[in-house]
């Protein structure tokens, strides 16, 4: 990262390479779009190049900076989302997976649809401790909160995941 | 290691707070965990549904390669000069935040998209303005500098206009000297007239 602060391209093509699946990954997880994940993650990384000397090793950890840009950048697409498109929750809600479709699908669109609707910060946290492989203390900071707070949002996350899980096992 | 009581409630909040994978749960809390789930049968099915979630959202997000091309995409957006580079400007960072959409605009002008190009265009926009306050406030040790390369861009026409008349009026001055002198020899006159005049009338000169 030294390098990529005195504009080393080498160095900076180096740390794409190492970074560029997870970030990509973060943002499709968070946006629930292709398209949009391609175009975040290299906004994500033109943002290290050009901030790259307003990163403070002591502080925190390139992969916990990294992560915050990108979520930022997926907040701030998310809004414009809303704002532009008005993104019908009632039609993610009433589902578009036949019956017919095997149960395991069935299953995997609930669960995508109940991710969706998780309040952002519930679902980014359940983003980086799941998928990304952070700490609990990492994805704390990533969030910028103190490591009970990250756990807490966690356990909701967690609580109404688990009952939707029971629920669709178990149909009345 | 705390005495106090471990029940399925507690582990319940545990596998809630840190998950059904045991390595990422704190040493003491393991210990305590494990004894409880060999006497427990709830104990035994709270963990076994914690980690049916865990499989569940595994298949939820599966891996997800960069799509091709992304990479040299990244790296050809930083090899070329953006317009602030070239113009040295302050507001470098932020204001290229809108670039990838920008290009996909016009990669999409180009294959004759023009309603998605707009679009683009328009969200491309609403971005700009607040990515440039945030740049402006992420460089607050820049404050300076930045400072100085706005006036420089900003100030300069105006100080030059209101420069202009106060030059060109120097110059015209300087342009009258000779005519000065006449006015000299004129007061010359008037003094020496007035002289005698006081001379008549009896006054010491």
């Amino acid at each position: 990262m030294a390098q990529v602060v005195q504009g080393d391209h080498d160095a900076f093509a180096s740390l794409v390479r190492r970074h560029l699946d997870a970030i990509h990954a973060f943002n499709r997880r968070l946006t629930g779009n292709a398209e949009d994940a391609a175009d975040l993650a290299q906004e994500t990384f033109l943002r290290v190049w050009h901030r790259a000397r307003t990163w403070q090793p002591g502080r925190v950890k390139f992969a916990t900076w990294l992560h915050r840009i990108a979520r930022n950048l997926c907040i701030d697409a998310l809004r414009r989302r809303r704002e532009t498109e008005a993104l019908d929750l009632a039609t993610l809600a009433s589902g578009d997976t036949p019956d017919a479709a095997p149960e395991a699908e069935r299953l995997q669109a609930a669960l995508r649809r109940a991710l969706s609707a998780l309040p952002e910060r519930q679902r980014t946290a359940l983003v980086l401790c799941h998928s990304q492989g952070m700490s609990n203390r990492q994805a704390a900071e990533v969030l910028g909160l103190g490591v009970d707070a990250l756990e807490s949002l966690l356990a909701r996350a967690r609580r109404t995941l688990r009952v939707l899980l029971r629920d669709y096992r178990q149909p009345a | 290691m705390s005495n106090a009581p471990f029940d399925e409630s507690d582990f319940e909040n545990l596998l809630d707070r840190q998950g059904a994978d045991p390595a990422r749960w704190p040493p003491a809390e393991r210990v305590r965990a494990s004894a409880l789930l060999q006497a427990s049968p709830q104990a035994q099915a709270l963990l076994a549904e914690a980690q049916q979630l865990a499989e569940a959202l595994d298949q939820a997000f599966p891996p997800m390669p960069a799509p091709a091309g992304l990479e040299s995409r990244i790296l050809a957006g930083i090899s070329r000069p953006s317009s602030e580079e070239i113009r040295g400007g302050a507001f470098s960072g932020g204001a290229r935040g809108g670039t990838p959409r920008m290009e996909r605009a016009f990669s999409r002008g180009a294959r004759g998209d023009a309603p998605h190009m707009e679009r683009a265009f328009s969200e491309g926009a609403r971005e700009e303005t607040p990515r440039m306050e945030r740049a402006a406030a992420d460089r607050g040790e820049d404050w300076a500098e930045w400072l100085a390369a706005w006036l420089m861009a900003r100030l300069w026409r105006p100080v030059g206009i209101a420069c202009a008349p106060f030059l060109i009026g120097f110059a015209m001055g300087m342009g009258f000297v000779e005519d000065t002198s006449d006015l000299d020899g004129q007061m010359l006159i008037a003094f020496s007239e007035a002289g005698v005049a006081s001379m008549e009338l009896g006054d010491t000169p």
